[in-house]
């Protein structure tokens, strides 16, 4: 490659995200440098500001830059209500339908042996404590409808069985594989109120 | 494969392409496991993500592009859903497909390995019990493909594999007696489970008809070699594994 050491580390770093080949890391790498300075600043310093300051939530794996995020914060949210989901995007989805009240429970992935996670990869143990501690009412499993959602939903069921936590999951009918990100409102709406008895 | 065919197969695999395509794996009878390309599969708009999903027994139409093969119009023929309504059922359907995925290569036609997993499918889905489903199809799986164990002696005394009450012992694909067998090598089985697995073998209903101990060791002997030939461990059945020791211990 011709161009010179900094760019080309810029095109390797970028190469490296994911979905970015090596022709559009180069075309990325050249529109940066050309923007004025101050904008090329902006966007460094809000990806250092956003990689220091995000973690997740100690009660339901959210996002989050306290302890506590800011629904697990909410006082006005029905806590006896725990919604798993597989994705911090399947949150924000979920949120937007203004539909639903009660707190959620992040995964961060499926059961999937075949990509190599398994269980105990995923913030499984962490939900069984929480249940064990706060004892809610309903545990609503919103994972895809797909067949690693499928398999996480009945692990779960299994491991709250002996709890006495009434556990529903989402109706189906969810287009796209059931990823819930993409989703739109109304199906997701429909889902949401539709769940059925594990 | 003509520029365009109309299929019939199940969805062994899929992983995603991009920000709206996916590829399948479809295993199909007349032209064995092939790879397609669903476009805009991922979009919200898209009937044809949720048709292609593993598992799934579908007609579609298979187009031959410039560089890859592309799938359309799919139509579901069968979803299987009792399996999926299943843990163990479901776990063990998805390790069959893992197992085929691996196992097969780049069309290459397999018609009677294609009956078999349509059989086991079918029997998972009517309630039989999974480490039966699991066990016979593997066997049959590994006698189609070329690794019919050889059953009738022990490969290295010769002595007869049919006396009863003699543990046997199966490791690369042959039978050894417990007195050959070295210690601890290979899965001990019993006359009645080696009678078993010669019917199964003879497309008789041997596995599907023996106890369930002897069943349980026939698919530890069947799991080991076929990992042994797999090179590798299916991961869906160490799932499985992990699965079986959960409800073990309550
Ligand atoms: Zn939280
Ligand atoms: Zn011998």
């Amino acid at each position: 490659m011709l161009f010179p050491p900094a760019l080309r580390q810029l095109m390797q770093q970028l190469e490296r995200l994911p979905g970015v080949g090596a022709r559009s890391a180069q075309r990325l790498a050249l529109y940066l440098i050309r923007r004025p300075e101050e904008e090329t600043r902006r966007l460094a310093e809000s990806l250092i500001l956003a990689r220091e300051r995000t973690r997740l939530c100690q009660r339901c794996f959210f996002l989050s830059e306290a302890e506590l995020c800011e629904l697990c914060s909410d006082p006005s949210r029905e806590s006896e209500v725990i919604c798993v989901v597989a994705d911090p995007r399947d949150v924000v989805a979920l949120e937007r339908l203004e539909q639903y009240r009660g707190l959620y429970h992040v995964l961060h992935g499926l059961i999937s042996p075949a990509e190599g996670v398994q269980p105990e990869d995923l913030r499984l143990r962490e939900l069984v404590e929480r249940v064990r501690a706060e004892t809610p009412r309903e545990v609503i499993l919103a994972t895809p409808a797909n067949v690693e959602g499928d398999a996480t939903a009945l692990y779960i069921a299994r491991l709250l069985k002996s709890m006495g936590v009434r556990v529903t999951r989402i109706a189906y009918g969810m287009p796209v594989g059931g990823e819930l990100d993409y989703a739109d409102a109304a199906t997701l709406g429909y889902a949401l109120s539709g769940r059925q008895e594990m | 494969m003509a520029r365009e065919t109309v299929v019939e197969g199940i969805v062994l695999r899929r992983w995603y392409a991009g920000e709206h395509d996916k590829w399948v794996r479809l295993f199909t009878p007349e032209y064995g496991a092939v790879r397609v390309r669903v476009r805009g599969a991922r979009k919200p708009t898209s009937k044809m993500g949720m048709l292609t999903e593993p598992l799934n027994r579908l007609k579609a139409r298979v187009i031959e592009g410039r560089a890859q093969k592309l799938l359309a119009q799919p139509q579901l023929v069968q979803s299987y859903t009792g399996v999926r309504a299943d843990l163990e059922r479901l776990t063990v359907a998805l390790a069959l497909c893992e197992t085929l995925d691996r196992w097969l290569p780049e069309e290459h036609p397999e018609p009677e390995v294609y009956a078999t997993l349509l059989e086991g499918l079918a029997s998972l889905a009517q309630g039989a019990t999974p480490e039966t489903v699991a066990a016979e199809t593997l066997w049959r799986w590994l006698a189609i493909l070329g690794y019919a164990p050889e059953l009738g002696q022990c490969a290295r005394c010769g002595c007869a594999s049919e006396a009863e009450n003699r543990a046997f012992v199966i490791g690369d694909g042959f039978l050894l007696c417990a007195a050959c067998a070295p210690s601890r090598e290979g899965v001990p089985l019993s006359g009645a489970s080696i009678a078993h697995l010669k019917e199964t073998m003879r497309g008789e209903p041997g596995i599907s008809i023996a106890r369930p101990d002897e069943v349980r060791s026939l698919l530890r002997a069947a799991l080991r070699y076929a990992e042994r030939v797999l090179e590798s461990p299916v991961r869906w059945l160490e799932f499985w594994e992990r699965l079986n020791a959960l409800r073990e211990s309550g």
